[in-house]
């Protein structure tokens, strides 16, 4: 018990005094998953925009595989990520593997069926008629997805942060990508699983009390844009 | 300008137009009545080219529609329609009014004057900066027309726009159309305001279940019906 209190305090003195090891992971952490989100974003979305306009054969299937994916486990993303980057994979040859780089792949592969999902559910949600309207002005695919996107944009940036909390919390596919070199890719959920096994508990609970405000300020980004 | 010839539209069990063949010349003012659910929105749709017809072909300018969709845009920007419920995008009227001409790309001048002027034509000078979701339904609508005229259409085409509207506002809308229509603009309008159809339309079409049931000058059609259907709703909507 008085480990625990003690790693407590230890904890805060890590935070408080600033420290350089903690203020690093963070930063990566940040860095990395605010990148993943970004590119994701930037794929996800318009792909979700042409699943929502576009009929295809097979459409209501693409769907359901999609929203089987947004619970897609983190180390098979991690594994098919892996496979690709790997010296011997195609991708091998511009040695990601053991790098920022690669884990943000990693982590973009992850969260793109959820963001191309909540796209989905945003798009849904913007009338069948204004559709129309924007199609009758003379809109362009483009232009109606762009519009629609602008239309349903709270729900899409609700969606975003959706993507950047799986993406900041998960530790299967960083672990097996970015191998958790320390000053290097060593991010906050696999320094805290590292941590612990080796004893280090003050440092893991420090950087879990990190984890656990950027999920607050995430969760609570989300409330206010839902109360819009 | 606008040919059916032989259109069938069915939603899936539901047969919605049947067999239709009609011309619409340009310069008319081609005016549909008919119940509801007689099919006139969906005979709008395919003219502007948002449904695709189940057999038959529509013709715009002596051109097959059944062009893909990319041909089909250019074809939508020579037409402008106006819907009985608009719509309002998030932003300012502005907004609302210059968004077809962003989309054909215009330049930024150019817009802000096709955008005051339409709105002067509709009786919204100076609403350029009003928030869309602060306008009343009768706004709206004006809004929608102005945003239609702004894009200087070959034809427009008009889905019962009076029929939310506060009666004022009817006959201010009503003067602007019929100003198109003295200017000769193509116009397809379904509207059961008999005054404007009397004054203004070259033709008028009743249509019952999908069909045309019968068609003339307005003067004749509304006075001496030939179909006992005509009769019947005309009496139902001349009580109104
Ligand atoms: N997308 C659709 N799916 C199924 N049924 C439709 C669709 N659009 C219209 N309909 C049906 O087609 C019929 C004609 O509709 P519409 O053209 O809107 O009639 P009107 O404008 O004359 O009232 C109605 O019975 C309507 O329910
Ligand atoms: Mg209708």
């Amino acid at each position: 018990m008085n480990d625990i209190v003690d790693g407590f305090v230890q904890a805060f003195q890590l935070i408080v005094s600033l420290d350089p090891e903690v203020l690093g992971i963070t930063a990566r952490s940040l860095e990395i998953s605010l990148a993943a989100t970004l590119i994701a974003s930037l794929i996800a979305i318009p792909l979700g925009g042409l699943i929502h306009f576009r009929e295809f054969g097979g459409k209501s299937g693409v769907i359901t595989v999609i929203q089987t994916l947004y619970a897609l486990p983190t180390v098979l993303a991690g594994l098919l990520v892996f496979l690709l980057i790997s010296r011997a994979g195609p991708l091998g040859f511009l040695g990601l593997l053991f790098t920022p780089a690669g884990m943000i792949i990693g982590q973009t592969v992850l969260v793109i069926p959820l963001m191309i999902g909540m796209t989905l559910i945003a798009l849904s949600g913007v009338k069948k008629s204004i559709r129309d309207e924007v199609v009758s002005l003379g809109a362009t695919e483009g232009q109606t997805i762009l519009t629609l996107v602008k239309e349903a944009r709270f729900a899409i940036l609700g969606g975003i942060i959706l993507g950047f909390g799986r993406a900041i919390s998960e530790v299967g596919a960083a672990m097996m990508i970015g191998g958790n070199i320390r000053g290097y890719t060593r991010i906050l959920t696999t320094a805290i699983a590292l941590e612990t096994s080796q004893g280090n508990i003050p440092l893991s609970i420090a950087l879990g009390i990190i984890l656990l405000a950027i999920a607050m300020v995430v969760t609570t980004g989300l409330y206010l844009i839902q109360e819009r | 300008m606008i040919e059916f010839s032989h259109v069938d539209k069915s939603f899936g069990e539901k047969v919605v137009l049947r067999d239709l063949t009609f011309r619409v010349e340009k310069g008319e003012i081609f005016t549909l009545i008919g119940p509801s659910g007689s099919g006139k929105s969906t005979i709008l749709r395919l003219i502007n080219l948002l449904d695709d017809p189940s057999s038959g072909t529509v013709s715009f300018d002596g051109q097959d529609t059944a062009v893909p969709n990319r041909e089909k845009v250019g074809m939508r920007r020579r037409m402008a329609m106006v819907f009985q419920k608009p719509m309002a995008i998030r932003g300012n009227v502005y907004d609302n009014v210059a968004i077809g001409l962003v989309f054909r790309k215009e330049k930024g001048a150019g817009i802000k004057n096709r955008v005051s002027e339409a709105l002067a034509l509709v009786g919204l000078s100076g609403y350029e900066e009003r928030k869309a979701s602060t306008l009343s339904g009768g706004e709206l609508q004006r809004v929608a027309i102005a945003r239609a005229l702004a894009m200087n259409p070959k034809i427009m085409l008009f889905d019962e726009p009076t029929s939310a509207l506060d009666p004022e506002m009817i006959k201010e809308v009503l003067d602007v159309m019929l100003a198109l229509a003295n200017e000769g603009m193509t116009m397809v309008v379904v509207s059961h305001e008999m005054g404007f159809a009397r004054a203004a339309a070259s033709r008028v079409i009743f249509m019952d279940e999908g069909r045309i049931v019968e068609q003339g000058q307005p003067d004749q059609l509304f006075d001496a019906p030939k179909e006992e259907r005509t009769k019947i709703f005309l009496s139902k909507v001349l009580q109104i």
